[in-house]
Parts: structure tokens; C-alpha cells; sequence
């Protein structure tokens, strides 16, 4: 039994690398994905929309098994974890970047003007205007979006990835306890939201009081 | 503040040889709509224009055309001897750069930066654009802000002021920027009429101080006190411009007679 607490215990570290590196990835090329949506050119903008609606419209368990199982199909063999990673982080790509859409459509256009209006570049209103506007307004989603990403990442159990949902399966096959065993598992996956939680409540009070009137 | 402040602006008429903004034959088109339409203006150094005129007018494209952020479709502008020609795509990044930095323009709705305080909110620009350092601008910053008397705010964040100190730091951030022609759209509209006459007792004091200033205003009192020309726009087109007591009392013009009795309810 301990053992087996032990090892589910272990998981954690590949539960929290799967969350990170996905989130991370997503963070990251949301950014340029979300210039599309604001480009002039409606080509681009429904590039955009067309990836987005896409990538959120098929649920994240049916991309695992297309990338896992369906490229082994046409012989692209990839191995278990970096698929899920693959999956998740694509999924967290398009979500991030409508996240991040939501942010820019609150900032008002007045700001882009006063910005330009002071002579200010576009590299300064991008970088001292409308990127800490954005990153206060979408911070409480994000982290809400990393915690949604991190129990996701239970569904990489089913393609054999050693994460806390897999190992815990395994365990209970051993040794019975499914109860016990679970339950342990559900209050790791508790405990590591916690610090999002709490991360996002701290940054939204925060927000809500600078902006109270505007 | 300079020794002009006692004297009423209109006696210290400026020098109208001494032309500074010169428009000639502006126009501005949004798709079919001809929102500015052959505007040929001259402003000296130091005056004070009121643009007054019914909404839609086009006074705001005006001022938006005077620092670029609109692209007139046509004509030209010359600010403090920088000029431009408009014809088709020709501007150039620079130029446009080089022409705003003579303006400095406040909002109807001051449009401040709500992440910032209001001494950041004032020195950011100085800092970004005239290369001043962070000490060097936020003391300047506390200076401008001491203007328009809210020094008292200087670490609030414009969520913590009210409509009429947001818009006296929004002036603030302005003036900071040494501009040569200041460019107001309608300041006192979002506020109460108490609330306003606050920002109209700032903007007389820069008058008194020589401030070059185009004002798009419906504060005909303030229009008449304080410009030394008021200018009518309607449909796109000046119609008519002249002393305040000429336009206001005995406009020429069958449109601003109309305009006027409409707004003064007379
Ligand atoms: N970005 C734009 N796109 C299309 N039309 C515009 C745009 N901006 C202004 N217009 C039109 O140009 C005309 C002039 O508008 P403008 O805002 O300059 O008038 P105004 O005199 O400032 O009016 P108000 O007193 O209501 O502020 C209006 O008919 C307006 O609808
Ligand atoms: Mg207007």
C-alpha cells in the first residue's frame, strides 16, 4: 500500500511536466497565432478562426488517440508522451490565443490613440501599453486554463503515458484499494491546484481594484 | 506660472503674422463620406481657436488630421516648418513622427493608461520618445501635474481620480511633452458642468501663458471668453471664422445663425 502511494506519488512529476510544457508551449504560440485575428487581411483572419474552431471543436481525447494512434497508421511512430504533450499543447495554443483575443478586444482603442497621439512607436504602445493591459486581464484565465489543463492531462493515461491517473490504474490492478488509491490521487491533482488557485484570486483582486471605475 | 496669467488671453492677441499651422485645402474621406472637406487653416503661435459646429461636423477628424491620426486624403499640413504633402500612400513613418511630435491632444475621454499612476501615466512618454530619464520625467512629471494642480495625485491610478482629474492628467501628459499646439476634443463633454469648469479654468490659464491651442468645445461662453478666433465647421467645411464677438453676436453666415441659436437657445 505504501509502495503503491509512493508510486503514485512519484507520477506527479510527469503529471506536472505534461501541464507545464503544453501550458508553456501554448503560452507561447498563442502570441503570434493571436496577430492573425487582428490582421487586416481577412485571409489571415480566417486562417485563424478556421484553426481555432478546429483544434477546440474535436474533443482533446480524439486528438490523442488521431496523433498517437493514427500517425502510427501512416508509420510516423510517436512515442507516448511527447503525442500527449503534442495534443495538449496545440489544444492550449488555440484556447490560449482566444483567451489573449478576448484581452486585446477589452482594450479600448483610445489607448492605442493616446499611445500614438504621445508619438509614442508601435513597439512602445505594444510594450508599455497594451502588453501589461493584456497580461492583468488575462492572467485569472490562464491560470483558471492551466488548471483545467492539468487534470486534461489525466487523459494521457489512456495512451500509456506514467502520469498519476496511469499509475494509479496500475496500482489498483495490483493491489485493489481503488478507492483509497484514487481518492490519493485526487487530492494530488487538488494540491497542485491550489497554488494556481490562489495565484489567480491574488492577481484578480488586484486588477479589479485599479481598474474599479474604468 | 508666466506673468501672462492676470491679463485676459484676447489682450494679448498674438502676433497672427507669426503663422505656425498652416492646412491647406485638407480632406478627409472615410469610403464615400466626405468628413473633412477643403479645410484651409492658419493658426499664429499663441492663438487660441475654438472650432465650434453641429455633431458630425467634423471637428474632431479636424484635430485627428492635425496629428495624424487620421490620414488626410488630401491637401497639406505644415506644423513649426515640418510639411506634408498628401497624396495617395506617400506618407512615410518619420514624417509622420516628426509633424505629431509639435502636437500634444486630449481626449473627450482622457483615454489614460488605467496600469499606470498618474506621474507614470505623464512621464512614460518623455521617457519612450525624448529619451529623458526615469528621474528627469517623473520629476517633470510631478512638475505638470503641479500645473493643473493635482500633485496630490501623482501615485494614484486613474481608477482612483475622478472624471475631472483624470482629465487634468490627461492634460498633464500633454504638456509634458513640450508640444507646440495643443489639440483639444471637446475636454469638458464627459464631465459635469461644475466638473468642467475646472478643466476650462486650466485651459484659460495656458491661454494666459501663450499655449498654441485649437479647441473643439459646445462651451460657447468659454469659446467666447477665451479664444481669439472661433471657427465653424458644418458638414465637413469651415463656413465661417472670426473674432468670437463678431461669429457669436453677428455670425454672417445663415448655417451658424442657425448653429448658435440652436446651442444658446436664443
Ligand atoms: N473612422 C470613421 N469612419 C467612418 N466615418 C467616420 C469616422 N470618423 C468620423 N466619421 C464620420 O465623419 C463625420 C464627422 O465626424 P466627427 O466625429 O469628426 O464630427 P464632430 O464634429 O466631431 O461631431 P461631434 O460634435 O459629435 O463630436 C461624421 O459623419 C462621422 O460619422
Ligand atoms: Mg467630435
Amino acid at each position: 500500500m505504501e509502495e503503491a502511494l509512493g508510486l503514485i506519488a512519484a507520477a506527479t512529476g510527469i503529471t506536472l511536466l505534461l501541464t507545464v510544457v503544453s501550458g508553456a508551449i501554448g503560452l507561447v504560440l498563442a502570441a503570434p497565432l493571436v496577430l492573425l485575428s487582428q490582421s487586416r487581411q481577412p485571409v489571415l483572419r480566417l486562417a485563424y478562426t478556421t484553426f481555432v474552431h478546429i483544434v477546440r471543436g474535436v474533443p482533446a481525447l480524439v486528438w490523442l488517440f488521431i496523433i498517437f494512434f493514427g500517425m502510427a497508421e501512416l508509420n510516423v511512430v510517436i512515442p507516448a508522451m511527447p503525442a500527449a504533450i503534442v495534443a495538449l499543447g496545440v489544444i492550449a495554443t488555440a484556447s490560449m490565443a482566444e483567451i489573449y483575443r478576448g484581452g486585446l478586444n477589452a482594450i479600448h482603442f483610445g489607448q492605442y490613440e493616446a499611445g500614438w497621439a504621445l508619438s509614442l512607436s508601435r513597439f512602445s504602445v505594444t510594450k508599455d501599453i497594451v502588453f501589461p493591459q493584456l497580461l492583468r486581464a488575462v492572467s485569472p484565465t490562464v491560470a483558471t486554463y492551466f488548471v483545467g489543463l492539468l487534470k486534461d492531462s489525466a487523459l494521457a493515461s489512456i495512451i500509456g503515458v506514467g502520469e498519476i491517473t496511469y499509475v494509479t490504474g496500475q496500482q489498483v490492478e495490483l493491489h485493489g484499494n481503488g478507492l483509497t488509491l484514487y481518492a490519493f490521487a485526487g487530492v494530488l491533482y487538488l494540491v497542485m491546484s491550489i497554488p494556481l488557485g490562489v495565484l489567480s484570486r491574488s492577481v484578480h483582486s488586484r486588477i479589479t481594484r485599479r481598474y474599479a471605475v474604468v | 506660472m508666466s506673468i501672462h496669467t492676470e491679463t485676459s488671453p484676447t489682450e494679448t492677441a498674438p502676433d497672427v503674422s507669426n503663422e505656425f499651422v498652416r492646412a491647406e485645402h485638407l480632406v478627409k474621406d472615410f469610403g464615400q463620406h466626405r468628413a473633412v472637406n477643403d479645410v484651409s487653416l492658419s493658426v499664429a503661435k499663441g492663438e487660441v481657436i475654438a472650432l465650434i459646429g453641429p455633431s458630425g461636423a467634423g471637428k474632431s477628424t479636424l484635430l485627428r488630421c492635425l496629428n495624424l491620426l487620421e490620414t488626410p486624403s488630401s491637401g497639406s499640413l505644415q506644423i513649426a516648418g515640418e510639411r506634408i504633402v498628401f497624396e495617395g500612400d506617400n506618407l512615410k513613418r518619420p514624417q509622420v513622427l516628426r509633424l505629431r511630435r509639435h502636437t500634444g491632444m486630449v481626449f473627450q475621454s482622457f483615454n489614460l493608461f488605467p496600469h499606470l499612476t498618474a506621474a507614470k501615466n505623464v512621464a512614460l512618454a518623455q521617457m519612450r520618445v525624448l529619451g529623458r530619464s526615469k528621474k528627469e520625467a517623473m520629476d517633470r512629471a510631478l512638475t505638470q501635474l503641479d500645473r493643473v494642480g493635482l500633485a496630490s495625485k501623482a501615485d494614484a491610478y486613474p481608477s482612483q481620480c475622478s472624471g475631472g482629474q483624470q482629465q487634468r492628467i490627461g492634460i498633464a501628459r500633454a504638456l509634458a511633452m513640450d508640444p507646440d499646439l495643443m489639440l483639444f476634443d471637446e475636454p469638458t463633454s464627459g464631465l459635469d458642468p461644475e466638473v468642467g469648469a475646472e478643466i476650462l479654468a486650466v485651459m484659460r490659464a495656458l491661454a494666459g501663458e501663450g499655449t498654441t491651442m485649437i479647441i473643439a468645445t459646445h462651451e460657447m461662453e468659454f469659446a467666447r471668453h477665451v479664444s481669439h478666433r472661433v471657427v465653424v465647421m458644418v458638414e465637413g467645411a469651415i463656413i465661417e471664422e472670426g473674432a468670437p464677438e463678431q461669429v457669436m453676436s453677428a455670425p454672417t453666415h445663415e448655417r451658424t445663425q442657425k448653429f448658435l441659436s440652436a446651442v444658446l437657445g436664443r
